[in-house]
């Protein structure tokens, strides 16, 4: 069955609402100088992207617990890529 | 596995590394080995850091009192090689590894010579070599200190 317009329209909606949270809650996390309009959803979150370390990697791991329930272990580094790579592991756990 | 250890000074004396004057923990009991754990650290004027914190003031540096946390949790750890695996090896505290982070602190009374910390630690998840722990330090069924902790683990090389 095709999608409506409104239906992709949606859907495209509650992921940008749902990476906003993702970037706010990173910021809120690391207690990063930045804002969530300045956080690309491919930008790399490691290396040059956001200069993340793997003791900032485990206090993404607790948020995302909390926030969204769902446990990323240290054998899931796909979640790690991106903004937009661990919403679609969040996604991906949560459906 | 559900059964619960206790442990007394000489035995965290085989647990840890630490010694005096940085061993900030008396004894251990209700340890559920790898999950978590009580323990109780006695607060006394003749510790050295008395005499300069402070001279007319005797209080408890906060960074002591998260020091006897992260011991505790430290024996939470240790107390699964030693309970749970097959063959105990006698050499358990080069496994205590070292603070990652200290996070969300809060320090909400006090601590004085004659207090008698109640630590609590509870262990989350693992994620690769570190460990993001719960700790709380209470005096009479007050909170004095709660926060969270990132531990690592010292692997084998690392320990030789």
């Amino acid at each position: 069955m095709a999608q409506t317009y409104d239906a992709i329209k949606d859907k495209a909606q509650r992921r940008f609402d749902n990476n906003w949270t993702l970037k706010s809650r990173i910021i809120d996390s690391l207690g990063l100088e930045t804002s969530p309009e300045l956080i690309s959803d491919n930008q790399p979150l490691f290396g040059r992207g956001l200069e993340m370390d793997s003791l900032d990697t485990l206090e993404i791991v607790v948020m995302v617990e909390e926030e969204f329930g769902v446990a990323i272990s240290d054998s899931d580094t796909e979640a790690f890529g991106s903004i937009n790579a661990m919403m679609d592991f969040i996604e991906a756990k949560s459906a | 596995m559900s059964g619960r250890f206790s442990y007394g000074a000489d035995q965290l004396l085989q647990m840890l590394p630490h010694r005096w004057p940085m061993l900030m923990l008396d004894k251990a009991y209700d340890v559920e080995p790898g999950r978590s754990g009580r323990g109780v650290k006695n607060v006394t004027i003749s510790e050295p850091h008395f005499a300069g914190h402070y001279p007319t003031h005797s209080i408890m540096p906060g960074v002591l009192i998260v020091e006897a946390m992260a011991q505790l949790v430290a024996v939470v750890y240790i107390s699964e090689h030693l309970e749970l695996s097959a063959a105990a090896d006698d050499a358990v505290s080069e496994k205590v590894g070292y603070l990652g982070a200290i996070n969300k602190m809060k320090f909400a009374a006090l601590v004085r010579p004659g207090d008698r910390l109640d630590l609590t630690a509870k262990l989350g998840e693992s994620f690769g070599s570190l460990r993001p722990v719960q700790v709380k330090a209470e005096v009479d069924g007050q909170l004095v200190a709660a926060g969270s902790l990132t531990v690592t683990e010292r692997v084998a090389e690392q320990a030789a």
